[in-house]
């Protein structure tokens, strides 16, 4: 198994999706292929790579720091939490985005959050929850979807 | 597919509990093609793969057998409880026996450890027992409530397929763990590996192997709809044909007669095809 080849592969889709979540039109299409393309298909990968890698790291588990960094060691294991980051972090860029064009966000101020999220997730999931109760706090003006069943 | 499917919440469950195991037979499959750890001489993968894929199988056909019910006899608290102890006990199955390959660990006959022997004991043997039994009741259902256009050989052919899938399996899988016969394996004979096996399947092809009574009996649950329908489809177009509700019984009772003879054979310490 090419771990970097796949590494590179899982990469550049992920770029590729960003791209499209942070800068292109909000074409139908997108989040289909995001859902059932690319995190799906990185989910398959990453389940494989759990399944054939995961228990052959010599003290590897999640139950000490010692342990999770025991599996970091492996580079299989480490390819599969690379693109369980990947993953996830797309999930939530998309549900962001969604959510932002739900609540009429202008797309320049979803730019920063997303690509922030795409960066270093959490961070960027923080900028959103902030967004998001400032535009509780003085009420959604634009809201385009009038029952905001998105959530 | 009409809007009448599913019918009950425990149908949707079994549905999801399908498609479970299609994911686990995607995985499994992936794994086998990337492990290169052995267990009794095969790829350590093959047995999880052939799990997703007979359980699948075998959930789609109590879903299957479900939908032959009348719509009340749909919603009934056996049927449901029926197909939704199927379903847990199968994705316990399932899920067990790929774990226990990604762990590089054997699932069956592993005593090693007082988890591994409760799991293999406990847990999936009484998941067995569970879909053995639900799929019994089924059976009895599609004989006592089938749906009004339901033609005999189907019916007979469904109701008793399963009926006699349940019995024949309890016998012979029940052999087959408890170890009496085949000690910690489905062995009988003193070369105990799966290399060199059938393919696919895996049966020795050198000593007896209680897999294949097993196979031939679990299976009488997909062979006799299937003559069932057969036998209708040939009633209704040619008028000297044999009535389905006999040709069900004969080929029952033929089907029978096999498991009994290949059961006998791996017994004596025969392969199903040798070498």
């Amino acid at each position: 198994m090419n771990a970097d080849l796949i590494f590179k592969i899982c990469n550049t889709a992920a770029l590729a999706s960003w791209v499209l979540l942070v800068a292109a039109p909000r074409w139908k299409l997108v989040p289909q292929i995001m859902r059932w393309g690319v995190m799906t298909l990185m989910a398959v990968l990453y389940s494989v790579l759990i399944a054939v890698y995961f228990f052959r790291v010599d003290g590897g588990g999640f139950s000490s720091l010692a342990a999770v960094q025991a599996l970091f060691t492996s580079r299989e294991v480490a390819l599969a939490g690379w693109v369980h980051y990947l993953a996830f972090d797309l999930f939530v860029g998309l549900w962001i985005a969604e959510k932002s064009d739900n609540l009429g966000i202008a797309r320049i101020v979803q730019a920063p959050v997303l690509v922030t999220t795409f960066m270093f997730g959490p961070l960027g999931f923080l900028m959103f929850h902030a967004v998001l109760a400032f535009n509780s706090a003085y009420g959604a003006v634009n809201k385009r979807n009038a029952s905001g069943a998105v959530t | 597919m009409n809007k009448t499917f599913p019918r009950s919440p425990a149908q949707v469950t079994t549905l999801a509990a399908f498609a479970l195991c299609g994911v686990m037979l995607l995985v499994t499959l992936l794994a086998y093609g990337l492990d290169d750890r052995m267990l009794r001489g095969v790829n350590i993968w093959s047995k999880p793969v052939k799990f997703a894929l007979s359980f699948g199988l075998h959930l789609a056909t109590l879903l299957w057998l479900a939908s032959l019910l009348t719509h009340e006899a749909q919603k009934y608290l056996s049927t449901r409880v029926a197909l939704l102890a199927a379903s847990v006990a199968a994705i316990t199955e399932v899920f067990y026996v790929a774990l226990q390959s990604a762990r590089g660990r054997a699932s069956h006959f592993n005593f090693e450890t007082p988890f591994e022997s409760l799991m293999y004991y406990g847990v999936m043997g009484g998941a067995a027992l569970v879909i053995v039994m639900a799929t019994f009741a089924l059976g009895v259902s599609v004989l006592k409530n089938p749906k009004p256009a339901l033609a005999t050989g189907l019916r007979l052919g469904a109701g008793w397929g399963a009926i006699f899938c349940a019995i024949a399996t309890l016998i012979v899988a029940g052999a087959l763990a408890s170890g009496r016969f085949s000690g910690a394996g489905p062995w009988i004979g003193n070369i105990r590996t799966d290399a060199g096996g059938l393919p696919i399947v895996g049966w020795s092809r050198s000593v007896g192997d209680l897999r294949v009574p097993h196979f031939f009996a679990t299976h009488l649950i997909q062979l006799l709809p299937l003559v069932g329908w057969l036998a209708d489809r040939l009633a209704s177009k040619t008028r000297f044909s044999p009535k389905p509700g006999w040709v069900v019984i004969v080929v029952l009772m033929l089907s029978l007669l096999l498991v009994t003879w290949l059961f006998v054979q791996a017994l004596n310490g025969q392969p199903f095809i040798g070498q």
